[in-house]
């Protein structure tokens, strides 16, 4: 298993111009992989990925020739801007659903396909949650977010009938500077407007995008990562923990409450990823031994805002580098 | 399981809807997410009033054999549905509700919306017009269209052919096609 890790690849990667498709191409191109990236920009994608992936806008421009080991595919239209009205609905089932058709219909065309399909899901598939601690045994929940990942999990599950690895990757919040959710929430924290969001019980299953990277590589070689795998922290945490330790770690006080209902007037049904989040455990992760670099919430945050130079033990860490 | 427990079209037909052939049933069978293409032939009227109508509530131009997608998106009960006829899409939203006691689908375009029967058709359903309200108020009925649905099974396609008039009887739209499930 370790050799297989370790080959070579060819990887063909949907959404590589996003904020996880980004981390990845560079984590895969870093292996020593080769990236064939998938975008409709492919100006956007060499200003972005460089020049060391193929890029190509039209899977049918791929030759049936070129040997492909693995698909990725992370495409999807950002779910919490703009509001969800009809059209963007449709918009967010286009992106999602209809593109992940898109790739399966064009691997049933292909005569040599891949052994994999790592493709992104959410742990939207859950709904709303509660206390309780949700693995990937737990049905799906209810609202757009569910129903939007269960069709997604359901077109890429169709090609396991192609004879591939599927595994769907249910992503929480992905924690990283570039984007998401914490990239938004970075201005206000640092004026002190860091903010405890509803009553502040609600769960923030997160994962550092380091470690959603890191899953990703492993479900392209590891046969053991098949069906859905939750791509969370093994320690989710309640919002308003979350605010506090995003103020410790700026050293900025948090004192704000967004009270739910005004959020909920502005956000419409989106204000449920804000106040409604489920807590996601790790289950499969864990059990097929995937060891999380971030597994802890402060720890995570540290090591994406603050700078190597002021972190605990860094005059010590110099000191011993200019001695030895 | 927690998502919708039936479609909206097996929640209106009850047990008729066990019946029907397998295309019109996985058409109107969508629990989440539902993709269908196909293709579509459009004639529009040509009346002043048809003109308008058309207009108001966005209705594609004529032409034939036009590429078709079809997203159904059902949650919280009710189903968004968005056809694309060659770029030009419209959306309506279907609801269940109860008219006289009988069950009925509420579609709605905008601030308008009409009540429509379902029936049982060789192969296939029919759809008629028996309530119309705009801006929640009941429109009398010698203003509500006149309309002429049918879906059916043929090649193990969904066909669908919605003929519609002005209460006038001035064409308004008449859209057929077939469409098969992209899932």
């Amino acid at each position: 298993m370790a050799r297989k890790l370790l080959e070579r690849r060819t990887v063909l990667v949907a959404g590589a111009t996003g904020f996880i498709g980004r981390a990845l191409v560079r984590r895969l191109i870093e292996r020593g992989d080769r990236v064939i990236a998938l975008t409709r920009d492919p100006v956007k994608a060499h200003m972005i990925l460089g020049t060391a992936p193929i890029v190509t806008t039209r899977l049918s421009d791929l030759p049936a020739s070129l040997p492909i080991d693995a698909v990725v595919n992370l495409a999807g239209a950002p779910m919490i801007a703009p509001p969800w009205t009809k059209e963007r609905k449709r918009q967010l089932v286009e992106s999602r659903v209809g593109i992940t058709r898109m790739l399966v219909d064009w691997l049933a065309g292909r005569s040599q396909r891949p052994e994999a399909l790592v493709n992104a899901s959410a742990i939207g598939w859950y709904g709303a949650g509660g206390d309780e601690a949700l693995d990937e045994n737990a049905p799906a929940g209810q609202g757009f977010a569910a129903v939007l990942c269960r069709a997604w999990e359901r077109e890429a599950a169709s090609a396991t009938a192609l004879g591939l690895r599927v595994c769907r990757l249910r992503l929480g919040l992905v924690l990283g500077r570039e984007g998401g959710m914490l990239k938004s929430l970075l201005p206000g924290h640092r004026l002190g407007l860091g903010a405890v969001i509803g009553d502040g019980r609600q769960w923030l299953s997160w994962i550092h995008r380091d470690d959603a990277v890191e899953l990703i590589v492993r479900a392209i070689a590891d046969p053991l990562f098949s069906g859905a795998i939750n791509a969370t922290a093994p320690a989710p945490i309640r919002q308003a923990d979350f605010a506090r330790a995003l103020g410790r770690v700026l050293h900025r006080p948090v004192w704000l409450r967004l009270p739910a209902a005004p959020l909920r007037a502005v956000l419409g049904e989106r204000a449920s990823l804000l106040l409604e989040g489920p807590r996601v455990l790790p289950r499969r992760a864990l059990e097929i031994g995937f060891a999380f670099r971030c597994p802890e919430i402060e720890p995570a945050l540290r090591d994406l805002l603050v700078p190597e130079a002021h972190r605990p033990g860094a005059t010590v860490r110099l000191l011993d580098d200019l001695l030895t | 399981m927690t998502l919708t427990a039936q479609p909206l079209f097996q929640q209106t037909l009850g047990r008729l809807f066990h019946l029907l052939p397998r295309p019109v049933k996985d058409q109107h069978g969508a629990l989440d997410i539902l993709l269908s293409r196909g293709r579509c032939d459009i004639e529009r009227g040509l009346s002043w009033s048809a003109r308008l109508v058309g207009w108001l509530f966005k209705f594609p131009p004529a032409g034939r054999d036009f590429p078709t997608l079809v997203t159904v998106i059902a949650e919280r009960g009710r189903e968004i549905w968005h056809r694309d006829f060659g770029g030009r899409g419209i959306f309506t939203v279907l609801e269940p509700a109860r008219k006289n006691g009988a069950p009925v689908i509420v579609e709605r375009f905008g601030v308008v919306c009409f009540d429509l029967a379902v029936g049982e058709a060789p192969d296939g359903i029919s759809l008629s017009v028996v309530g119309m309200r705009a801006l929640g108020l009941a429109v009398p009925r010698w203003l509500w269209p006149r309309l002429r649905a049918v879906e059916r099974a043929e090649a193990q396609r969904f066909h669908f052919d919605i003929d519609i008039d002005l209460s006038w009887g001035a064409k308004l739209i008449h859209y057929r096609g077939w469409v098969v499930p992209a899932t």
